[in-house]
């Protein structure tokens, strides 16, 4: 292959740099956090050149019509005995969640440059959670994707088990367990799709393969049901949502910006490369009950946040608001409903991931999270205070902001599909979210301050911290004045891919 | 009387009940490990039975036999190594006295 394989270079140097963090002696901190931003910026400098090199109107025949636009492709055969290949490749759907992942990385561990307790582990810990995550986004085998997918388990249990809050253990093995149960169900329906594969050749793992071939409906039905228990735990949807909160609250914030902003995303990005890619069959026959079950998760997780006590959790059952649009834009198969779920799955990594951080800067400084004690931030942090107050107009959806065009578009598709009932249910979700939204707002940073530990001379954000911030506030920004930026890279793959449902 | 598969598939359903009920509920590490490997055995009979009984080829219930008991060897070898140090560290192999990550 005459191509520098930057895919795999992107995936793996993670890796190779928690490698380099195992080796190195455990007294030297300093040495260890500044290998792990080194390696993790290789990565994101990958991504930004994958974003500047990549065109996303060019179409390849190869792949038919589910990877059309897949660009800087690395195919190899793996394990042929069991037809796996070592199969990456990006298109317009994964590059914007490639270069969030990689982004929040970066971020995330410029944001835990205060962990000096096990600051080795913690390190390749986060690392080889990047590795899972990048994968993730370019996996186009199924195996592959599978590894990957269970890779990010176990460095999340470790790092919300070891660094957590007050019920960290209870937390993490809940999270671990919860969403393990849910990819047995992932791996069945796997399974079924590659046996069923077999009528035309070698049975094969090749996401390409299988998805010119389809099972019969009824294996096809329930291959697909059993890896949407695998992705309804991970995104989350409502029934299937009780370890976020747990797992949120008790995580330390670099953890929080990570689970948040990428491996939420995840899950609606499996729904869309695996089950409008390759079993739409199975999911076109229940794709009205992932509407629903996206519209309750909307005003279920509005509500709920409405009511929480502790700000991270607050942030957290808003989370599972958002990723309610998600699915709806992706039940709705427009292609504004399907942009608008991808645009808004990047833009809610933005926008939760900078919730988390500045919920961590807050706690740092208060040493508290439950709102009734907080108040007053404009006038003892306002640089924090105002860039939180600017989150929370991004995440409810204000025009100008990223938020709204992702809402926008999702309930164009909404409509366009003649959902008005849901249509109207989301918008009222949108409503409830401004209400909790801006009370937080009024409770947290405006007002009296309270007399809690530290609040006569708390220091505002130092340039550390607003390193973390500055970007991402730039990026809601950007976005939600010129869309284009982005739809730019999801538009054609999305109009592509979409032809190719029945 | 002629054997056919299902006593093999019995048998090794036993086995691996076996094997679980040990992992499930002894309280020595060590005990546990090699539970874990009898639940290793009945998979390996299971491989064995299956491709004896459907004759395909290439052997692939063999081949895979041979992939398992190299993995259980190695997972041993590491897990005898952790129980080893897991003494050194608490003078215990109780899995009830090493608990710092329960809630």
């Amino acid at each position: 292959m005459g191509r520098f394989p930057i895919l795999t270079v992107t995936i793996f140097t993670p890796l190779l740099g928690a490698l380099i963090i195992i080796f190195t002696p455990k007294e030297k901190i300093k040495l260890i956090k500044i290998l792990a931003l080194a390696f993790s910026s290789i990565s994101l400098l990958l991504s930004v050149i994958l974003l500047a090199k990549f065109d996303p109107y060019q179409i390849t025949n190869e792949f038919g019509k589910f990877g059309a636009h897949l660009q800087f492709v690395d195919k190899v055969d793996w394990i042929r005995a069991i037809g796996a290949t070592y199969f990456v490749g990006v298109d317009g759907i994964s590059l914007p969640l490639l270069f969030i992942a990689t982004l929040l990385s970066f971020l995330a561990i410029i944001a835990s440059w205060n962990i000096d307790y096990r600051a080795k582990e913690y390190f390749w810990l986060i690392l080889i959670l990047e590795v899972g995550m990048i994968g993730v986004f370019l996996a186009l085998d199924f195996i592959l994707f599978f590894i990957f997918w269970e890779m990010v388990l176990v460095p999340m249990y470790f790092l919300i088990g070891i660094w957590g809050g007050p019920r960290k253990e209870y937390a993490a093995i809940k999270f671990f367990l919860y969403t393990f149960f849910g990819s047995i169900f992932l791996l069945l329906g796997i399974l079924a799709v590659y046996f069923y594969s077999s009528k035309l050749g070698p049975s094969t793992f090749n996401m390409v393969e299988l998805a010119q071939h389809h099972a019969p409906p009824y294996v096809e039905t329930l291959a697909f049901l059993g890896m949407f228990l695998g992705f309804a735990v991970k995104v989350p949807m409502v029934p299937f949502h009780t370890w976020l909160p747990d797992a949120h609250v008790e995580a330390p914030t670099a953890v929080s910006v990570l689970l948040a902003g990428v491996l939420l995303k995840m899950g609606t990005y499996a729904f869309v490369r695996i089950g409008l890619g390759v079993v739409d069959h199975g999911m076109l026959s229940v794709i009205g009950v992932i509407a629903i079950m996206g519209v309750i998760s909307i005003i279920y997780g509005a509500f709920n946040a409405m009511v929480q006590k502790d700000l991270k959790s607050l942030v957290a059952y808003s989370s599972i608001s958002h990723m309610g649009f998600v699915m709806l834009g992706i039940a709705t198969l427009t292609v504004s409903g399907t942009n608008g779920a991808i645009l808004y799955m990047f833009s809610h990594g933005a926008i939760t991931g900078m919730l988390f951080l500045l919920v961590g800067l807050v706690y740092e400084r208060t040493h508290t999270r439950i709102i009734s004690e907080l108040g007053g931030l404009f006038t003892t942090i306002p640089l924090i205070a105002g860039i939180f107050a600017y989150t929370a107009f991004a995440a409810l959806g204000l025009p100008s902001l990223s938020g709204f065009i992702g809402e926008l578009l999702v309930l164009l598709g909404t409509f366009l599909k003649g959902w008005f009932g849901l249509g109207i249910l989301a918008a009222i979700g949108i409503i409830i979210t401004a209400g909790y939204m801006l009370w937080t707002i009024q409770r947290v940073c405006m007002g009296e301050s309270r007399e809690f530990a530290g609040v006569h001379n708390m220091p505002d954000a130092d340039w550390r911290e607003l390193t973390t911030l500055i970007p991402l506030v730039i990026i809601i920004f950007a976005i939600g004045i010129y869309p284009m930026f982005l739809l730019y890279y999801i538009k054609p793959t999305v109009e592509t891919f979409l032809t190719k449902l029945p | 009387m002629i054997l056919s598969l299902n006593f093999y598939l019995v048998l090794a359903a036993i086995i691996f009940c076996v094997g679980l009920f040990g992992v499930l509920t002894r309280r020595s590490i060590v005990i546990i490990i090699m539970c874990i490997e009898l639940m290793f055995n009945a998979v390996n009979i299971n491989f064995v039975a299956f491709s004896s009984y459907l004759g395909l080829t290439p052997v692939r219930g063999q081949i895979f036999a041979v992939f398992v008991m190299l993995i259980s060897a190695v997972e041993m070898g590491v897990g005898m190594g952790i129980a080893l140090l897991l003494y050194k560290n608490r003078t215990t192999v109780e899995v009830n006295k090493i608990n710092l990550m329960r809630w």
